[in-house]
């Protein structure tokens, strides 16, 4: 088997990162380098060669858009044993989108949803989440689908139900019951006009991560608006 | 179950004259329902193995199943549905009684009964209370103690409390604990055998999750809880299918529901339902400890606070409203039930218990 060929290590990479040759002749990054390396071209998505080249503009140096929007959802939550009455939230997210859209279709976001008191017995009726969306621009409209992950203090179901007297089996599944979620979210009505943005019917299914699925969530976005900032 | 057997059963097995995946595929064809396409297979695991009864337990297995008397368990449906019938209704001005079968739930006097059948078969009688107001609870606990290893209990329970009549709702199920209990008190076993009765189910699995909350360090070896199992229908379109699963459309199989705690128990009462030609069964196998927001229906019954618990229980029921029209209705009477259905899920049961509380040559 021939030898792999054998890198010089004054030589630096494009990222500076320097190799070094095994005794038999190998050659592999250092390992704390390697990962930092590897993050690093995962994170800028740049080629290798592309250090070589003598600098010039591209898109990936033009910021991207920030966007604030304030928006109206609906949701409800199942366990095993129970639901939640569907309830509205206030939702408050951060969006951001790269400017050259075409080549790098995705947007991130953060944000908050809080409920009213009366969903469940929410001690916290607060959810806060990350949400990472492949877009698909169609011009002004801007379809997207999304992973989201989250910490729901929603999902809490009300302690006394019907007949007052399950509070045995509740105090059961109370312990399976945990704010951490995982969510598939669909945008397919978003447009950005301009500075303005606007979406409505978002849909939202999920389930809580620990212990996996004994809650699941159906969340409506009813409207979204939105300006960049 | 295997739990535990003496090496001359593993010496001596009878492997059912099929090839181990042979003998899963066609559990899997014929009886398994898959819950949403790959859970169950998961919840399986083909890591599982075979069930395996040696040839002279099952000839002892089905002497003592042959003991059963469907007359007999038929016998005590009619007396408890009569205990119901005669009781006083909890007061439903205390609650919240949109449901309009809660005005009509009795359980006072089939407890009594209850007590009194297990007494006179010699058995430890106890009582577990909870004081709670008109929620207030008291299971009947009833112990055969085991002869070598008293600690492991092997154990059968349904709910005495019931709407209206309650003939297949849950008189079926504490006659089957009746019969049991007179068949298996004749016999030892090596592993305690626990009958209980538990209260106050159709508000909410009270007695179950508060036996479960009380005894949380119980060694429960194997369990089943009955829950509707006299109902049957061989009339197409008899059986509804549970959402999420494909199931016949005659009523005539019993449900067997487990997780994947319980899953070498469904097995092993697959293999005696074989062997001993009782009932057919249709096992339905919830994936992981089964409290999945999905899978809700399967956790309907006194089962679910052990499952939670981690104590590996069966469920067997007739499904109840997916095939008995007169589910929580005044129409539920002993006249609606099959007693041949009955004894055979005795049979099973009996066949099951003594399996794995290891029953005394």
């Amino acid at each position: 088997m021939p030898a792999p060929p054998r890198v010089d290590s004054s030589v630096p990479t494009p990222l500076g990162l320097r190799t070094i040759s095994s005794a038999t002749g190998a050659s592999r990054l250092r390992t704390p380098a390697r990962w930092v390396g590897l993050l690093g071209l995962c994170l800028a998505g740049t080629p290798l060669h592309a250090a070589s080249e003598p600098p010039r503009p591209t898109p990936s140096t033009v910021p991207g858009e920030l966007t604030v929007s304030l928006g109206l959802a609906r949701g409800s939550y199942w366990s095993f044993f129970r639901s939640t009455s569907p309830a509205y939230m206030l939702e408050l997210t951060a969006r951001y989108s790269p400017a050259d859209a075409a080549e790098r279709p995705w947007r991130l976001v953060g944000g908050l949803r809080a409920g009213p008191s009366q969903v469940g017995s929410a001690q916290v009726p607060l959810e806060i989440f990350a949400r990472a969306e492949l877009v698909a621009p169609l011009g002004s409209w801007t379809p997207g689908v999304g992973l989201e992950l989250g910490g729901s203090g929603l999902a809490a179901f009300s302690e006394g139900g019907r007949r007052g007297a399950a509070q045995a089996v509740y105090q059961l599944e109370a312990g399976r019951i945990g704010p951490p979620y995982l969510a598939v979210h669909a945008l397919p009505l978003t447009f950005s006009l301009g500075q303005l943005h606007f979406s409505a019917l978002e849909l939202q299914i999920g389930t809580s991560i620990w212990p996996t699925a004994t809650v699941t969530r159906l969340t409506l976005g009813l409207l979204s608006v939105g300006g960049a900032l | 179950m295997n739990i535990g057997h003496d090496s001359t059963d593993a010496a001596k097995t009878l492997q059912f004259q099929m090839p181990y995946m042979v003998a899963m595929q066609s559990i899997y064809r014929r009886m398994f329902v898959r819950i949403f396409l790959t859970l169950p297979l998961a919840a399986l695991g083909c890591g599982q193995p075979p069930p395996t009864i040696a040839p002279e337990r099952v000839a002892l297995l089905s002497a003592l199943a042959d003991q059963v008397s469907g007359d007999r368990a038929m016998g005590h449906v009619l007396s408890l549905v009569a205990e119901h019938q005669a009781d006083t209704p909890l007061d439903c001005s205390q609650w919240d009684a949109s449901y309009e079968p809660d005005c009509s739930l009795t359980r006072d006097r089939s407890r009594a009964w209850l007590v009194g059948r297990l007494s006179e078969l010699g058995l430890e009688v106890s009582t577990q209370e909870v004081e709670d107001g008109v929620f207030s609870t008291s299971n009947v606990v009833a112990d055969l103690p085991g002869t070598s290893r008293p600690d492991e209990i092997v154990w059968v329970g349904a709910h005495f409390d019931a709407f209206y009549a309650g003939a297949d709702d849950n008189s079926s199920g504490v006659a089957a604990l009746v019969e049991l209990a007179t068949v298996l008190s004749g016999h030892s076993f090596a592993r305690t055998l626990r009958f209980i009765g538990f209260d106050l189910e159709e508000f909410g699995l009270v007695g179950s999750s508060r036996y479960v909350l009380a005894e949380p360090d119980e060694n429960l070896l194997a369990g089943i809880v009955f829950d509707c199992i006299a109902y049957y229908d061989e009339t197409p379109g008899s059986q509804q299918a549970l959402p999420g699963l494909q199931m016949p459309d005659t009523g005539d199989f019993l449900g067997v529901v487990a997780n994947d705690d319980s899953t070498q128990l469904a097995l092993d009462v697959f293999a005696l339902s074989g062997a001993l030609q009782t009932v057919q069964v249709l096992e339905v196998v919830a994936p992981s400890d089964g409290a999945y927001a999905l899978t809700g229906n399967l956790l309907r019954s006194d089962h679910a606070p052990f499952w939670l618990e981690g104590d590996p229980t069966l469920f067997f029921t007739d499904t109840a409203n997916f095939r008995n029209p007169h589910y929580h209705t005044p129409q539920d009477v002993p006249d609606t039930l099959s007693t041949d259905f009955l004894e055979q899920v005795i049979r099973l049961s009996v066949a099951s218990l003594a399996w794995w509380a290891e029953v005394n040559p």
